[in-house]
């Protein structure tokens, strides 16, 4: 089959989606296919960490945390009871945040009566309802994510249970009723433990992420400041959801054994009414151009590693092609740039990985490189070598073989997530919400064809030594430009 | 055989699929008080739901070459793609003694050296252009290879792929760069206190010796060279085993003759007769395993027990009774309580994990914050505790088999999820069905049989406890939940009494050589076979004296030094009062221990690298053991004591710091589970005191 073939192909499966747009703005995607009787959905909500207030660090991701707590008619044990309770309950929590902030002395007795109202709210929940639902309708990898730019919610189900899963959507997306938020707060704050700062490379991350931007909110990372953890409440998540999840930033993907028709009815007879979309987002301070390089350390027992980024633009529509496609010259595979010559050639690298797009996509953005030296006294050879390949690819551009292999790795990509339901779901959603229609997710190949070297070299002219931040993750004691100790 | 294979699976579905709505169309809406009104249905259970459509997924086709090599084919041609693997019976278990991770060096090199048509380095550029892959890889019992490319293609990838195979030239070169490699690796694996936790838990519970929780060291690393791997390689690959597997858009026939023409005269090998145990070790008594670090915000709890083979009768029971206790999601107690009504953790899991060879383990695991580690421990027990008791009440058990039987369809709903389960099978020579078999038990199992089963195979007296997390930040101290030791992530300090598959020669003759080691680093034999008093104030009543007094012991007969310490000890630090049992325990004293090895008075083994197992008359103790032969740790049944700074004491070498762990009973345990004390050393002798050389 010649490649030729391979783009027909596309074609084909691009014939076979539909999409219909709900009055109140909601997109909805259908793709069907596949002989097993299942479907997978997706929701990608265009709302994200760049939306938080400063000093609310986490919300957007405590949020999707939230959705799963059910309604007034899932998860209720008995709602107007409940919604006193929890109404309670927050004013409890106000009482004792403003007296432990302002040093008074009745905190701790706030404390307790926050506790108890905590308590007495919680009695009602029946939380795990919202949840067993999925579950016991045989529901498969049911989870959510939350980014910077936006929210996703994926599961797969039987598909004897589409209607199941509208219900659900229904009164996850339009009537949250945020109960269990004192205690998910906690279960989050666990989950930055997890992988934030018991991860080497989660705290390097973070401390690059925090040095690289001084405006623009992707200085902060999504799972959000522990302290800003600990004082987020209630009515400030109910008024950014209220905000945020409206039906004009929503795309909901269904791929599967399922009728498009059947679909669109019944999104119709659940979705049509979520509020429409009154304001546009949150405007976003364009961070300021860089004026020297930034380097940031994180000293904790772990090995050496270096991770280096550089600006780039939004990451939408032919630029991030470009990007992309750089991207995968230097560190994409074992014959790309960086490989070869850090790992392959000098051998002073075990591992050389990058990302383009971080922390995402839809303002100026970074594109980074992961290095993890084979010894530690090489971290400054390693930046050094980067550096370099980067300055010959702008010298020199890329080879035309290096750009047909990117083009044919691309396809292979695409025909792979084809392979599945939940991936092509979350692609579909993610390309309409995104880059201004599912169909870019094919038209990306084209986009691909157009890319020449001269669009390489300039790209690669932008990743300037003056413009990068460089975080070194060190042992105790040890130096980036000195010999680091193996281990301590 | 197909047509009954996954019949039933559409019965469970059906059955499952709840009942009828129960009410139509709610009549008293009440006015929303948050977000939307309600949809059509007030209720989610008034939900209707159609019958799922009857679905029989496509098996593969199973073939042999004429050396009886097995193939399963299955045709997909939804995608232009190919992928091939292979599989054959040997893995990192089978790694030779002190050459840990040769399995998974052989399997790099033939894939990155590659051959003499396809170099490594032309082969990535080849595969990277054409956007294919080719990967081998080493895992514990097998090893597989393989690779993915457009249909297109599958000419060109299969001739690099056997070429690969057959013909590899292993460079010294790529050698170099692989074992930079792995060798980064074995200095990064404490990084995650996560996968430190699960890893050294598994090597706590089957014993360090055992060769299937051996771990690669950087002195493995040193000591594998090409002829090792050249030699691994013609020894144990081959068609061991073996078994093809090919899925995606391709002619079966055509592959087939092409699979032929190039296996079907690979010479018939019989599986290598596997020495390794296929029994979990079975604790006689639960313990507690405490991992103290102090950079940590989060504990990170291991809880194991031995557990089943796939084909026990039980097995069945099991996995429903997973589903309850820990496994399957959200639903289960754990999350439920834990996570859920608790707060305390991100994710909690519970279950019984059956291997196909191997018995595997019950495992339960968590992570929570340090001051909430003890609460966490509590809880989980308490929810096995009353599980065993109880049962799983109806209602639950019922949503337990919902939540299991109506999610089964998403195992075979894609042909390579179908391909992938049916070679496992295959290659482990379990019947295609088994999986339906367990489906089907699961089924009709009621909450006595479940519970009795779980009984059979969960005794909370035998569990071991294994936690990585700050001690000093802990609400409860772990010693609480059993006899608690100390465990140290990077050196080999327990052995449970499983010795590796090297036989017994050989672990005496590493023993003798690595107490010869132990001796000059602590002062030379002559020194200790002349430590005549060292018995009488052992067996003596005031036993402890020589914990107290080392530094007095080692004056008194070294003749190095040839007098004797008459000033009056001053410690700088009592042992706790608590420490009583520490002092009547003879087999604890280092100077002991060390006097029986340079006076020939006990048998000797080394079942692992830099383990020292000595059998004195006292009883059996475990030394572990740094670089140049200094004693880092010493083990006795569930007490552990880990030496640090080392300081010399008239010639002889002897531990300035103690970190001690012991059993807790009552009150005698140590704060924290944890004391040190400095044992004195005479200043005269400071100026010669060479302590930083001991690693």
């Amino acid at each position: 089959m010649s490649l030729q073939d391979v783009n027909d192909g596309f074609q084909a499966l691009a014939d076979e989606v539909e999409m219909t747009v709900l009055d109140n703005g909601l997109r909805v995607i259908v793709l069907p296919r596949g002989e097993a009787p299942v479907a997978s959905f997706r929701v990608h909500v265009l709302t994200g960490a760049i939306d938080e207030a400063a000093g609310l660090t986490g919300l957007a991701h405590f949020a999707e945390h939230m959705a799963f707590k059910g309604s007034e008619r899932i998860g209720a044990g008995n709602w107007l009871s409940e919604k006193l309770a929890l109404e309670e309950c927050d004013r409890a929590w106000k009482a004792y945040e403003a007296a432990r902030a302002g040093g008074a002395e009745e905190a701790a007795a706030l404390l307790k009566e926050f506790d108890a109202a905590r308590e007495r709210a919680d009695a009602y929940s029946r939380a795990p309802d919202f949840d067993a639902v999925v579950e016991e309708a045989g529901g498969a990898d049911s989870n959510a994510s939350t980014g910077v730019d936006a929210t996703r919610y994926y599961v797969s189900l039987p598909s004897n249970r589409l209607e199941t899963w509208f219900w659900l959507t229904r009164e996850m997306l339009g009537a949250p009723v945020m109960r269990e938020f004192y205690k998910e707060r906690d279960v989050v704050m666990e989950e930055r433990r997890m992988r934030t700062d018991s991860d080497p490379f989660g705290s390097l991350f973070e401390a690059v992420l925090n040095a690289a931007f001084t405006a623009h909110p992707y200085r902060d990372s999504t799972i959000g400041h522990m302290d800003d953890l600990a004082r987020l409440d209630r009515p400030e998540m109910i008024s950014f959801w209220e905000r945020h999840y409206t039906a004009g930033r929503m795309v909901v993907a269904v791929v599967g054994k399922v009728e498009p028709s059947e679909v669109f009815s019944l999104a119709e007879t659940y979705l049509s009414d979520l509020p429409v979309s009154k304001q546009a987002r949150n405007p976003r301070t364009v961070e300021p151009r860089q004026k020297g390089p930034r380097t940031v350390e994180v000293v904790r027992p772990a090995s050496p590693a270096l991770f280096a980024a550089w600006h780039t633009p939004p990451l939408r529509g032919r630029t991030a092609v470009v990007h992309d496609v750089l991207g995968s010259i230097l560190h994409g595979g074992a014959s790309s740039r960086l490989h070869v010559r850090l790992v392959k050639e000098e051998k002073i690298a075990a591992t050389v990985q990058g990302i383009v797009g971080f922390p995402g996509r839809l303002d100026a953005s970074l594109a980074g490189v992961l290095v993890v030296p084979t010894s530690g006294n090489n971290l400054e050879d390693c930046l050094n070598m980067i550096q370099e390949e980067i300055h010959f690819l702008a010298e020199r551009g890329p080879t035309e073989r290096e750009l047909e292999g990117v083009r044919r790795r691309a396809k292979m990509d695409l025909l792979s997530s084809l392979g599945s339901n939940p991936g092509l779901a979350g692609a579909l959603a993610q390309a309409e919400a995104e880059e201004g229609g599912w169909e870019a997710l094919f038209d990306s190949l084209e986009a691909l064809e157009e890319v020449e070297a001269a669009d390489i070299r300039a790209a690669a002219g932008t990743y300037l030594s003056h413009q990068r931040t460089v975080g070194y993750l060190l042992p105790p004691g040890a130096r980036p430009s000195t010999p680091v100790g193996e281990d301590s | 055989m197909r047509g009954f294979l996954f019949g039933f699976l559409v019965c469970v579905l059906a059955a499952c699929a709840g009942s009828a709505p129960r009410v139509s169309q709610s009549s008293q809406v009440p006015v929303s008080l948050f977000g939307v009104p309600p949809g059509p249905w007030e209720d989610v259970g008034q939900v209707p739901i159609p019958a799922l459509e009857p679905f029989t997924p496509r098996l593969p086709e199973k073939i042999r070459l004429s050396n009886g090599i097995t193939v399963l084919l299955l045709e997909d041609a939804s995608r232009p793609l190919v992928s091939l693997d292979l599989r054959f019976r040997v893995g990192s278990w089978d790694d030779p003694r002190g050459k840990t991770g040769l399995a998974a060096l052989t399997a790099g090199l033939v894939r990155d050296g590659g051959s003499e048509r396809w170099p490594g380095d032309v082969l990535d550029e080849e595969l990277d252009f054409l956007g294919a892959s080719i990967d081998f890889s080493a895992s514990d019992a097998s090893t597989k290879a393989g690779f993915s490319c457009l249909s297109g293609d599958v000419e060109k990838v299969y001739e690099m792929f056997q070429d690969l195979l057959l013909n590899p030239t292993f460079p010294e070169e790529k050698l170099d760069v692989l074992k930079g490699q792995l060798m980064v690796s074995v200095l990064q694996r404490n990084d995650r206190p996560g996968p430190a936790a699960t890893r050294e838990s598994r090597r706590a519970f089957y014993g360090i010796g055992d060769p299937r929780v051996r771990r690669m060291e950087a002195s493995d690393l040193d000591a594998m060279g090409r002829d090792d791997v050249v030699a691994f390689h013609r020894e144990s690959w081959g068609s061991r085993g073996a078994l093809f597997t090919v899925l995606g858009d391709f002619n079966a026939e055509d592959m087939a003759a092409r699979l032929e023409a190039t296996f079907g005269t690979w010479p018939v090998q019989p599986a290598a007769v596997s020495e390794i145990p296929k029994q979990a070790p079975r604790l006689e008594h639960g313990r507690v395993l405490l991992v103290d670090r102090a950079d940590v915000n989060q504990a990170e709890i291991r809880i194991l027990m031995e557990g089943v083979r796939r084909d026990h009768p039980d097995w069945p029971a099991l996995r429903l009774g997973s589903f309850v206790l820990g496994a399957g999601g959200f639903g289960s107690r754990m999350m439920r309580r834990i996570r859920a009504e608790l707060g305390l953790t991100y994710g909690v899991s519970a279950y019984w994990n059956p291997g196909f060879e191997q018995e595997g383990l019950f495992t339960a695991q968590v992570a929570t914050k340090n001051e909430t580690a003890g609460q966490v421990v509590a809880e989980m027990l308490s929810l096995m505790k009353d599980f065993l008791n109880k049962g799983p009440g109806v209602e639950e058990l019922d949503k337990a088999k919902m939540r299991l039987l109506n999610s089964e369809v998403f195992r075979v709903d894609t042909p390579s999820k179908v391909l992938n389960r049916i070679a496992d099978l295959e290659f482990q020579g379990y019947p295609w069905n088994h999986y339906e078999m367990v489906m089907a038990a699961c089924r009709d199992l009621t909450g006595k049989e479940i519970v009795a089963a779980c009984r059979r195979h969960l005794d909370l007296g035998r569990l071991q406890i294994f936690v990585v997390g700050n001690a000093p930040d802990f609400d409860v101290e772990m010693g609480s939940f059993g006899p608690l030791a100390l465990w140290d992530l990077d050196s080999p300090n327990i052995s449970t009494g499983n010795s590796a598959a090297s036989s017994v020669e050989e672990i005496e003759q590493a023993g003798r050589a690595l107490a010869e080691r132990v001796l000059v680093a602590h002062g030379g034999r002559d020194a200790w076979t002349e430590a005549d008093l060292l018995l009488a104030e052992v067996a003596s009543p005031r036993t402890s004296s020589l914990l107290r007094y080392p530094n007095r012991i080692s004056w008194r007969e070294h003749p190095a030094i040839g007098r004797r310490d008459d000033r009056p000890y001053n410690p700088s630090e009592e042992l706790g009062s608590g420490w009583s049992r520490f002092g009547t325990e003879p087999r604890l004293h280092l100077p002991l221990v060390l006097m029986r090895l340079a006076r020939n008075e006990a048998v000797l083994g080394s079942p692992a690298e830099g383990i020292l197992v000595v059998e004195c008359p006292e009883g059996e103790v475990v030394l572990s053991t740094g670089g140049g032969g200094v004693v880092t740790g010493l083990a006795v049944e569930n007490i552990l004591l880990t030496f640090g700074e080392y300081s010399l004491s008239g010639g002889l070498r002897l531990p300035g710091l103690i970190s001690a762990a012991v059993r807790g009973e009552g009150n005698s345990r140590p704060a924290k589970g944890r004391v040190i004390t400095n044992w004195q050393v005479n200043p005269d002798l400071l100026e010669s005191d060479v302590s930083d050389s001991d690693e």
